[in-house]
């Protein structure tokens, strides 16, 4: 849970910050699931901003953790 | 013969001439160089001009690496030296392709901006070609800009850096270019004669011809080709006149926070201020005084340069308000503050106030708007969005004279195109085929420049301007400034046909609803501030200091999130938290400015109450809205203490009767209803037994809404077409009863989401208040309340905050069937000669009316741009008032306010002003010069008369300049009065 609250302080609020949205769905191991919405849902700049939140997983967190992302665009809510 | 569709073929002249400007593009730099040795220091912006660095030291940038973060900030830096004897004076200049929009220092003067829109910035002059390069960089631009095509790969939180450069441009291949660029959208945007076009084609392809590809040369000879066969050729003449106005429009917050369009303005600012230098003939428009007010505070250096060149007449301040703010939901003092505030700031550092309302993005006006411009000194309006966005009717003027509310008329442009434009022959012949005044003598207005997050004109628009006039087949262009151009087309220009009534925006409908959070806390602060301010001005008259600049900035920061992205709800999530974070201040100020509970209530209205009025308190032993507390009556006259009668303790005023299928009568001293179990009323009277009901009265329902990309902004008209169940959880069932009220429950759900729904009954009122406590989970969902009336109703009214403006409820014509959701403020109203039914709302501003249907929207649940909007808990609550006269004989405006203005708790001095009638008092204040106590009133039914007051009174203009001193004033239909009056005069009547 630690690491799912610091996903949401550290990389969740930022990106919501710039139109998008990257949401915690699941851990598996060293794998988080993650959905992305909002400006993230067709952001052809996903994954570098992933690798960024790996990045920083392993300066704050020192922990080898990989993002994975599912599009989820915004008209697809019903 | 059938036509037979080739698929293949060979390329067309035009698509080899398309290619070989794609050759040209690559060949207007002549030399680069890059510049290395770059660092980065990455960190986020935490308030205005305040940052967390993330970095403690910076770290090395090289072509290649990736910098950027989500919501952050980057701060580059290098030191260079240019190619040996050259510098800026050559033409040497800066190149940096990126998507993010960057501020540059150089040698530590601010000297110019790079983004999307610009990759290269000039350089100046620098002793031994040496350079100090530091960068504010920020990653905010909105997802659907029309963007440089070339940093598209770029975009994204996390871009990645693709190195900087001195480059020396190629003179030569730059103006052909230029050249090409504007006979190619010539040729290909549509606009332009065939014949033209076919002379264009021809002459381009020749021209481009003359170009060697492999060595370059040929390029002068390609534009001298160009200037003897296309600019000299006059066999082909454009009609019509069209003036350019440089403009950018800059959205305070949308996908960014306010804290970021501090520095999208300081771009902005700096990339005109620069281009002004090199291009006297730019003339810039710039609007929204908190954005200069901003530049001067954390710019000052940029300040002070737009300051001088707004004396020489190339930067001109416009609009006149504080922000753009939305003119569909602020109350009309909230709009008199954004005049007052925004003039009195262009008159204080500019020397002027603004001669014009520019409101280029603005989702529909109120009709109460031209009399706050006529009385703010403001005789223009401009709006670009109803010729651009209208999605069912064309708007029929272009140019015209907009008549308001009370019948103030200002002359108002309605531009043919969009607000961003690039200045290219096609737009600006787009622009005069789609106006439609042209026979008013008047020449039409197109605005060039980028524009929702700032950055305006660019180099290359001014390369086209400045070559439009050598074009024959173009109209006549006047590049000008915003003002010059409305004085000159419009002023008393009598061909101009007139337009009666608010400017609705056939889009955007749903803006009156997104965000509920948001409407109610600004319709509860907009009165909680005009009773703080009412309170020290009371106080004042006692000797007590007066908090002008507290009171001031509180409302300043209300108006600025009334801006048109954020009171409508248009944003991203992180500005919705901002302004509840804003109002959640305001809030704690003006307790802090009434001070603590004196034990004393006050009714600040400017007439005697006679509505039961809620009061939070702990020991109460009512609910209301989830909070304790009592409901107060007693003797509640206009501005005075009030004295609280106890209620009474006989329940026999109220006969409640169980009904098969869990459905209740209710008999009280003056009504009859029948609640169904979900709420609903099937029958509604009055003590003479006449009915209201026909039908579906106070019924939830629950509808589909996915209005596509613009979500959060728009409900479609087809909306209705997909209902959602909603069941019932709990019947309704008596909640309570006592002496005075009485009030009944019932639970709804759905799948996901919860209702509880209580109607309340007071003896002696024959009123209903419909309450909601909701727990909303929907994903595109618009919740509605709907009364189906018995009442034959042409029209309905709609309080505007300042009087009430006419809708027709038929559905003949596609001008009435657009308006399938409008706006109202406090009261909507559908009447017949004998009476109706008013619904009184404490923060609900969409409403449908057809036919005998009132149907208030409650809710939305909008996914972009924010997934997150109106998901949660919502408390909030109306009046049912069935009534037997017209809404202005029953009362209804008042009782509206009275809903909507609670009891002060303050122990405050009776303030005796003559009876108002229909005048309201909206706002009782100390002046801004300190000297006079302001008294603003707005007529509020229609009606004409005179007030008599028992001191000397000064009418003043909504600037409070005043004008001349009376004690009798007269006023016609809704119209706003400032009065100012000596303390000291008023004192010695008090005593």
């Amino acid at each position: 849970m630690e690491v799912k609250a610091w996903f949401e302080r550290e990389i969740a609020s930022r990106v919501r910050a710039d139109g998008g949205w990257l949401e915690w769905t699941a851990i598996d191991g060293g794998t988080v699931d993650v959905t992305a919405r909002g400006e993230c849902a067709h952001c052809a700049a996903l994954d570098r901003c992933l690798r960024w939140a790996q990045m920083k997983a392993k300066q704050e967190l020192d922990i080898d953790i990989r993002f994975l992302a599912k599009r989820e665009p915004f008209l697809w809510r019903k | 013969m059938a036509h037979v569709k080739v698929i293949r073929r060979s390329m067309l002249p035009d698509e080899w001439t398309r290619v070989r400007i794609g050759w040209l593009k690559k060949r207007l730099i002549a030399q680069e160089w890059e510049i290395t040795g770059w660092t980065v220091r990455e960190g986020r912006q935490t308030g205005d001009n305040s940052y967390v660095m993330y970095d403690a030291e910076p770290r090395p940038l090289h072509q290649g690496d990736e910098y950027f973060t989500p919501d952050g900030t980057a701060f580059l830096h290098a030191e260079a030296a240019a190619p040996r004897g050259m510098d800026g004076a050559n033409g040497l200049r800066l190149r940096l392709t990126t998507a993010g929009e960057m501020l540059v220092r150089v040698n530590g003067r601010l000297h110019g901006g790079i983004d999307p829109n610009r990759e290269t910035m000039t350089l100046p002059p620098a002793e031994g070609g040496r350079y100090v390069f530091d960068i504010e960089g920020y990653n905010r631009s909105k997802p659907d800009d029309d963007r440089n095509e070339d940093t598209m790969r770029f975009k994204g939180c996390r871009q990645v850096f693709q190195g900087a450069f001195f480059v020396l441009p190629d003179e030569e291949a730059s103006a052909l270019y230029q050249d090409a660029m504007l006979f190619y959208n010539i040729l290909t945007g549509g606009e332009f004669d065939e014949d033209y076009c076919a002379l264009v084609s021809d002459r381009l392809y020749h021209a481009l011809n003359l170009v060697d590809w492999n060595t370059g040369a040929g390029m002068r000879e390609a534009r001298e080709y160009i200037a003897r066969e296309l600019y000299a050729n006059h066999l082909y003449r454009g009609s019509g006149s069209v003036a350019l106005v440089a403009h950018s429009h800059l959205d305070i917050a949308y996908y960014w926070q306010r804290k970021h369009a501090i520095q999208k303005n300081a771009r902005t600012c700096l990339i005109q201020l620069e281009l002004m230098d090199r291009y006297p003939a730019l003339k810039y428009t710039h609007t929204q005084a908190y954005l200069f007010e901003t530049l001067e505070e954390y710019y000052p250096d940029l300040f002070a340069r737009v300051r001088e060149k707004v004396k020489s007449g190339q930067f001109e301040p416009a609009g006149g308000m504080y922000v753009e703010s939305d003119c569909n939901i602020p109350s009309a003092e909230s709009l008199t503050r954004q005049f007052l505030y925004g003039q009195r700031y262009f008159r204080e550092k500019f020397g002027k106030i603004c001669g014009n309302c520019w409101l280029p993005d603005v989702f529909g006006t109120s009709a109460i708007l031209p009399q706050i411009l006529r009385k703010s000194g403001i005789r223009y309006y401009v709006s670009n969005k109803m010729s651009t966005w209208n999605d069912t009717n064309r708007f029929p003027h272009n140019s015209f004279i907009w008549r308001g509310l009370d019948g103030s008329e200002v002359y108002a442009c309605v531009p043919p195109t969009h607000f961003i434009t690039a200045a290219t022959p096609t737009e600006i012949m787009q622009n005069w085929n789609a106006y439609q005044d042209k026979n008013s003598g008047a020449a039409t207005l197109c605005m060039y420049g980028y524009g929702d997050g700032g950055s305006g004109v660019t180099e290359e628009m001014m390369q086209t301007v400045g070559r439009l006039g050598q074009v024959s087949a173009m109209p006549e262009i006047t590049v000008t400034g915003g003002q010059a151009y409305l004085e000159e087309n419009l002023n008393e220009n009598k061909r101009l046909s007139v337009w009666d009534g608010e400017l609705y925006l056939e889009m955007h409908r749903g803006t009156f609803t997104t965000k509920a959070d948001l409407k109610r806390n600004n319709r509860q602060l907009e009165i909680l501030l005009r009773d703080a301010e009412l309170c020290c001005a009371l106080r004042w008259l006692q000797g007590a200091p007066y908090p002008a600049e507290t009171l001031r900035k509180a409302w300043k920061t209300l108006l600025v999130n009334q801006f048109h992205d954020i009171l409508p709800g248009s944003h991203i999530r992180p500005v919705f938290e901002d302004a509840m974070a804003d109002y959640a201040q305001i809030r704690k100020n003006c307790a802090a400015l009434t001070g603590p509970d004196a034990g004393v209530l006050y009714n600040t209205l400017s007439f005697a109450r006679t509505l039961p009025a809620f009061v939070p308190d702990a020991a109460g032993a009512e609910t209301r809205l989830g909070v304790a507390g009592r409901f107060v009556r007693g003797d509640m006259p206009a501005l005075s203490k009030i004295t609280e009668r106890p209620g009474g303790t006989d329940p026999g005023w109220i006969c409640v009767e169980m009904l098969p299928g869990e459905r209740i009568r209710v008999r009280t001293d003056r009504l009859s209803a029948v609640i169904a179990p979900d709420g609903s009323i099937e029958s509604l009277k009055d003590g003479k037994g006449r009915e209201y009901t026909q039908g579906g009265f106070n019924r939830l329902r629950l509808f589909r809404d996915v209005p596509g990309n613009y979500d959060a902004w728009d409900i479609l008209p087809t909306y209705r077409e997909t209902e959602l169940p909603v069941e019932v959880d709990r019947p309704v069932r008596e909640a309570y009863r006592n002496g005075e009220t009485a009030a009944f429950t019932c639970t709804l759900k759905t799948e996901k989401s919860r209702f509880v729904r209580t109607l309340r009954f007071f003896r002696g009122r024959g009123i209903i208040e419909a309450e909601y406590l909701v727990d909303w989970r929907e994903d595109h969902v618009l919740a509605k309340a709907e009364f189906a009336c018995a009442v034959r109703a042409p029209f309905a009214q709609c309080d505007t905050g300042a009087g009430y403006i006419v809708r027709e409820t038929a559905r003949n014509t596609s001008w009435q069937q657009a308006r399938y959701e409008v706006c109202q403020h406090k009261w909507c109203d559908l009447s017949e000669t004998g009476g109706g039914v008013a619904i009184i709302n404490d923060g609900k501003y969409g409403v449908g009316l057809w036919e005998n249907v009132i149907s208030l929207s409650l809710l939305r649940a909008t996914c972009r741009p924010d997934l997150l909007s109106d998901r949660g808990e919502h408390a909030f609550a109306y009046l049912i008032v069935p009534h037997e006269r017209t809404a202005q004989e029953d009362g209804i405006n008042r009782m509206a306010l009275e809903y909507n203005t609670p009891l002060m708790k303050a122990d405050l001095p009776s303030l005796a002003l003559p009876e108002m009638g229909s005048l309201f008092l909206q706002s009782l204040k100390q002046s801004e010069d300190g000297k006079k106590l302001i008294l603003r009133l707005t007529e509020q039914d229609g009606r004409r008369g005179e007030i008599r007051f028992p001191f000397p009174v000064t009418r003043a203009n909504l600037l409070e300049d005043e004008e001349k001193e009376t004690d009798t004033v007269s006023y016609g239909p809704f119209e706003m009065l400032t009065l100012c009056v000596d303390p000291a005069r008023i004192r010695a009547w008090l005593q």
